[in-house]
């Protein structure tokens, strides 16, 4: 029941059911009383005013002298009223018409309203008196006519009252769908956007003020509540892009102390190393010089002073990494100059395995550098791309390109190999000294910490594109313009993967 | 004994004056006062419906007795001969068209008898038993015996 009623529609159409249900039976006797006492007002009107105009006749008249004429003006009575019933008491006489109604009887008493008694004849008695004699006329009129007439304004009445109702409870239904339905349709279009269509305006298509107002107010919170949304969403973004950057920074800084510790640690023991080796070097090449040549002792004096040598260039390495550089020694480099003096000394080096191939852009701006540290970052990027296709061969590309959608643009160099790539853990170390996946004995794992430690004296950045089996790119990208100034330049190697 | 007998029972029926049971009749009266003897028929249909009815250079008035439905309904059926909405708007119609005035009403009949006695031109109707025994009042006729 409560289901049923749970609809406008219905619930409108169940109040018109009810204020109906108690209207009309008021209506209808309402409506029958007033029919029914004009009928009889017209009936009494009727019979009593004939029943007079008899009785008049009787009085002016000369019938009552006579039972002749006092039964014909009875029958006259009856045939022109349509009377049931004529009577004339006079002097203990009872005249009686024979025209009137079958078995009709004369009750005790006349009526004095429709309805009394069950004879359906409304009986009148008016007393006579003509020329001092007294007398009683009894007229009686049927009463059907008149109860016909009011069944039929009866059922008249009811089937007005039955097609009023019947047309208003569908109306009632009608108007109750026609009220619901702007309501159904912002329901269903607040469904719509509680799913996620944001876009869609809560608006309904009709001319009722009140919905009208509703769909705009509601229309309005959507605005707002998008709009709060989308500020929400944008904040999160702004918080989250916030976050990542500051991750990155986290990380960088911590490799960069990382680094600064390293690189203070062996820039310490490589100096003292170096202080230890130059008496060794000097000493032995001393020594060398007086050993016979082809001596046994020459051989190994040799030995000792190849050793001695190859450590002091490990010791230069390390220096060379741990060194901070005098802004004051760089100056206007052209890449192109460093690239192709760098390759000059690579292809000589390469097996034939190894396609070297170079890519210059035009019109490259010169950066702020020094020549010869510039040639030896190239030729240790060159020299890590070789050795990871040392055993399958690849191909080797160094190139320089002009990034100008900045200002000032960024000048960048790329080594890039299609070698056997790395994993994010060894992207991870790459730059630091003494990392090496290379077996032992095959690299001092100085190389690639040197780069770094020279790009980010220039004030350029150096970082690395790799995925495991799909080769390195590694990139080193010099500030313009200006003199760079490596602090400002995040000058953190970021050895970023990305999928070439 | 016998004919003090016949005596008594011969002024009964000359004080009775019209022929009446005197507590089931429905009488026409006026005040003791007044000099109306008689009035026909017609007559007093007139003078209920408002029309001017002149008796020994009076002008004679109505007085309608609303103090009892019955007797109102028999006045309205035995001597008016309407139903009381033809009666009204008989009224009205004679009041507005002619220039009658409308019988004044009475819903008491304590109100009503005191103001008949107290006026000779007044005319009324009542049951029998009412003013049968009062010496204010004359019957005029018997309008109607139940």
């Amino acid at each position: 029941m409560a289901r049923l009623t749970s609809t406008l529609a219905s619930r409108i159409s169940l109040l018109m059911l009810l204020a109906h249900g108690v209207l009309l039976p008021l209506l209808f006797f309402g409506v029958m009383h007033v029919v029914e006492r004009s009928q009889v007002d017209q009936f009494l009107e009727q019979v009593r005013g004939f029943a007079r105009v008899v009785a008049d006749q009787f009085e002016l008249g000369d019938a009552l002298d006579s039972p002749e004429r006092s039964k014909a003006l009875l029958d006259s009575a009856i045939l022109r009223g349509d009377g049931a019933y004529a009577e004339l008491r006079a002097g203990g006489r009872d005249i009686r018409s024979e025209l009137g109604l079958a078995g009709v009887q004369r009750p005790p008493h006349q009526d004095l309203d429709v309805g009394q008694g069950d004879d359906e004849v409304y009986f009148i008695m008016l007393p006579l008196d003509h020329a001092g004699r007294q007398a009683e006329l009894w007229l009686g009129f049927d009463e059907r006519t008149l109860t016909a007439e009011i069944a039929e304004a009866r059922s008249r009445v009811l089937a007005v009252l039955a097609a009023y109702f019947a047309s208003t409870m569908v109306l009632a239904l009608l108007v109750g769908r026609w009220l619901s339905r702007p309501l159904t349709e912002l329901q269903q279009r607040s469904r719509r956007v509680a799913s996620g269509d944001y876009a869609l305006h809560l608006a309904a298509t009709t001319s009722l003020r009140e919905v009208v107002e509703l769909g705009r107010d509601l229309d309005r919170m959507r605005g707002e509540l998008v709009g709060v949304s989308e500020r929400l969403r944008q904040e999160i973004v702004a918080k989250e892009a916030v976050e990542s950057e500051r991750r990155t920074l986290e990380v960088q800084l911590r490799r960069r102390h990382r680094l600064e510790t390293v690189g203070t640690l062996a820039g310490g023991v490589a100096h003292e190393f170096n202080n230890a080796l130059v008496p060794i070097i000097l000493y032995t090449e001393s020594l060398l010089l007086d050993a016979p040549e082809g001596s046994s002792d020459a051989e190994q004096l040799q030995g000792v002073l190849s050793a001695a040598k190859r450590a002091r260039d490990i010791v230069r390495k390390v220096l060379v990494f741990s060194r901070d550089f005098d802004s004051t020694r760089l100056g206007p480099v052209r890449l192109e100059s460093a690239v192709d003096e760098a390759l000059k000394l690579f292809t000589a080096l390469v097996p034939a395995s190894i396609d070297v191939r170079q890519e210059l852009a035009a019109d490259i701006p010169t950066v702020l550098a020094d020549q010869g540290l510039l040639t030896q970052l190239i030729m240790n990027l060159c020299t890590n791309a070789f050795q990871a296709m040392q055993a399958t061969g690849g191909v080797l590309t160094i190139g320089v390109r002009v990034d100008r959608s900045v200002v000032p643009p960024i000048v960048e160099l790329y080594v890039a190999d299609t070698g056997h790539g790395m994993d994010s853990a060894t992207v991870e170390r790459i730059f630091e000294p003494f990392f090496t996946t290379r077996e032992v004995g095959s690299g001092t794992g100085l190389g690639l910490a040197v780069a770094h430690g020279i790009a980010t004296s220039f004030g350029a950045s150096i970082v690395v594109d790799s995925n495991p089996g799909e080769g390195a790119t590694f990139r080193v990208r010099f500030p313009t313009g200006q003199r760079a100034d490596a602090h400002n330049l995040a000058a953190e190697p970021e050895p970023m993967r990305s999928a070439r | 004994m016998k004919i003090a007998v016949i005596a008594t029972l011969a002024a009964l029926m000359l004080c009775a004056g019209p022929s009446a049971r005197a507590d089931e009749s429905l009488v026409l009266f006026v005040s003791a006062d007044s000099p109306v003897a008689r009035l026909e028929t017609i007559e007093v249909r007139e003078l209920f419906l408002g029309l001017t009815v002149i008796r020994n250079d009076r002008t004679l008035r109505a007085l309608d007795n609303y103090s009892d439905s019955r007797v109102h309904e028999a006045f309205l059926q035995n001597v008016i001969a309407m139903p009381e909405s033809a009666y009204v708007r008989r009224l009205l119609l004679i009041t507005l068209q002619q220039g009658g005035r409308r019988p004044a009403v009475y819903n008491s009949k304590t109100e009503l008898l005191n103001a008949v006695a107290g006026d000779p031109a007044a005319v009324s109707i009542a049951w029998a038993k009412d003013v049968a025994n009062d010496r204010r009042f004359k019957i005029l006729r018997v309008l109607w015996r139940d």
